[in-house]
């Protein structure tokens, strides 16, 4: 039986949101939320190095104000989507920006700003989040135009591949008497948004993919609490009110329920790992790559978490070596924890990709091209 | 349709750009584990394109020459029982340049001065240098006591000077040599430093 112990315990600013990793032994976490004047206060990105045992803000003063935002390492860099939320300073506007830490300073480049967002229709609460696979770099924003129940979404899906940006839009109408959730996945096969009806428990969820097609699917379980995540092959996994977890397979034609999983690991991780919490412990089940069986691995020792451990801001992630670790954060004191479970999972048998990098400024900037005919 | 590549196992070859600085060439194994030669511009403006593919092999690495951006060296374990292959035109013709008969992978490699100079270390611990006579090549075999991870030359003066980062196995022994006459001896210069491991890599200021 494998047992968990805590390698790591520092204190972080606000609530943790975004976890993040190369896959290796770094590991990036982003702590936002601390008010200030009111509004939520930029995030502070920490990243802390397995073998080194440092942790460090490695972007602060360059963020906007938001209160969501994600984290991706894509090609060896660090890439941050910002969010800077309309209000009475800002105006209306929502303006997204990707910023990109390589590492070699302690600031932050931003390599994209000010997405192509119809400004004009927007008024409803945008989604976003930043993504990557082995080809690109991706945003998807959803925004509406906040007439009420049934409003049309909005959604902007850019791509960043071999140096040069592009944006898809197009719109997704909910079904007719439905109650519209605000609960999106993202991963490369599209971005997800469930409708949800509430009355006779029937629900919807559409995908919008960068074809500018989209397509829907009608279901039967309770009324849907959250999208859990998603995985490579596009798989959605998804929480319901009443606590229990489904999937819904890539083909969007059948959905099965799953123990009750409460964090999926991100999409540049080769395998989903899940947690269910159950009290002062937590099983900890994987998701094999081939297809939605979970396997119940052990149940999490009660005495490795505290059981104000908050798992619902919780992430897991298996490195390449096998390593898996737990990511969260103690309520009681503020502090983010990692845990390390003593024995390694089977490590993935995936080839990472080649990239060619280029300066012609002594370093001071580098175009990266993935190699491909 | 894009094919996903990797380093093609020859790590200190795993790329050059020619003598002119227009191309860059890759060695790869693509997505079937078969070694490849990549070109690609050096702007990295658009995809690369493969210009060699010897159909079978576990591992590659190449060197581009220093006089004419034309010569390319790639070396490995290409094509069965071929080590070495050679074009004289940037990639659109190769030729196989070693006798077929070693027992290892070609590696490292290292080309010049001039385009028609290679010296080569295989797995099978030996070493041998290229000559040329007309459209003949020779092949000058040294025997080793270890595995060679990475050689330089110290000057121009290609068939005097070569250094060789060893890494010896019998006893787990890490050390630079230097010969003086293109490998027939070899001299222990490593009593200056004190590696802190195997050395992998090593590079002669020039």
């Amino acid at each position: 039986m494998a047992t968990w112990s805590r390698v790591a315990a520092f204190a972080v600013a606000g609530r943790l949101r975004s976890i993040c990793s190369d896959g290796t032994n770094i590991f990036y976490m982003l702590a936002s939320g601390a008010n200030f004047g009111g509004y939520a206060r930029a995030g502070d990105y920490y990243q802390y190095e397995f073998g080194v045992g440092n942790t460090k803000i490695v972007d602060q003063s360059n963020m906007g104000w938001s209160l969501t935002y994600g984290c991706v390492v894509y090609a060896g860099d660090l890439y941050m989507l910002e969010w800077v939320s309309g209000d009475s300073i800002f105006g209306p506007n929502h303006v997204g920006n990707v910023h990109r830490w390589n590492g070699s300073v302690d600031s932050t480049t931003i390599v994209r700003n000010s997405f192509d967002l119809d400004y004009s229709v927007y008024k409803g609460v945008g989604y976003y989040r930043i993504f990557a696979d082995d080809d690109g770099l991706y945003t998807a924003v959803v925004a509406n135009d906040g007439t009420g129940e049934g409003y049309r979404s909005n959604y902007y899906l850019t791509e960043f591949y071999n140096g040069s940006w592009s944006t898809s839009t197009f719109g997704v109408d909910p079904v007719e008497g439905s109650t519209r959730t605000t609960y999106q996945a993202a991963n490369p096969l599209g971005v997800f948004e469930i409708f949800n009806r509430d009355s006779d428990g029937t629900a919807w969820v559409a995908r919008a993919s960068g074809s500018a097609a989209f397509s829907v699917y009608q279901g039967s379980p309770p009324a849907f609490g959250s999208i859990l995540g998603s995985n490579p092959g596009g798989t959605l996994h998804f929480g319901t009110l009443i606590s229990n977890s489904y999937y819904l397979n890539s083909a969007m034609s059948s959905m099965t329920q799953i123990p009750d999983i409460s964090c999926i690991q991100q999409y540049n991780m080769p395998y989903l790992c899940g947690l269910e919490y159950v009290g002062p412990g937590s099983n900890f089940y994987t998701l094999s790559e081939s297809g939605p069986s979970w396997t119940l691995l052990e149940l999490v020792d009660e005495g490795a978490f505290d059981p104000a451990f908050d798992v619902t801001q919780t992430a897991v992630l298996r490195m390449d070596n096998g390593n898996v670790y737990i990511f969260g954060q103690n309520i009681n004191t503020g502090f983010a924890e990692i845990w390390l479970r003593s024995e390694p999972l089977n490590p993935p048998t995936y080839d990472r990709r080649l990239y060619i990098y280029k300066t012609t400024d002594s370093g001071d900037s580098w175009t990266v091209r993935k190699v491909e005919t | 349709m894009a094919t996903d590549y990797r380093v093609g196992g020859v790590h200190h070859n795993a790329f050059d750009i020619d003598a002119d600085g227009l191309y860059l060439y890759l060695a790869v194994l693509n997505s079937s584990n078969t070694p490849q030669v990549l070109k690609m511009s050096v702007s990295m403006t658009v995809n690369a394109t493969v210009v060699y593919n010897p159909g079978s092999g576990t591992e590659i690495g190449l060197m581009a020459g220093d006089l004419s951006s034309y010569f390319i060296w790639a070396a490995g374990a290409l094509g069965g029982t071929n080590k070495v292959a050679l074009t004289e035109d940037g990639g659109v013709y190769w030729t196989v340049m070693d006798e077929g008969s070693w027992s290892g992978v070609a590696r490292p490699i290292l080309v010049g001065p001039g385009n028609d100079l290679l010296v080569t270390t295989s797995t099978d611990l030996s070493y041998r240098q290229s000559r040329t006579e007309g459209d003949s090549v020779y092949w000058i075999e040294r025997t080793l006591l270890g595995t060679i991870w990475s050689v330089d030359r110290v000057d121009d003066n290609f068939d005097d000077a070569v250094v060789g980062a060893y890494w010896y196995t019998g006893d787990s022994e890490e050390l630079v040599h230097y010969s003086p006459n293109s490998g027939l001896s070899w001299e222990n210069i490593t009593d200056t430093l004190t590696p802190p491991g195997t050395i992998t890599s090593l590079i002669i200021g020039h």
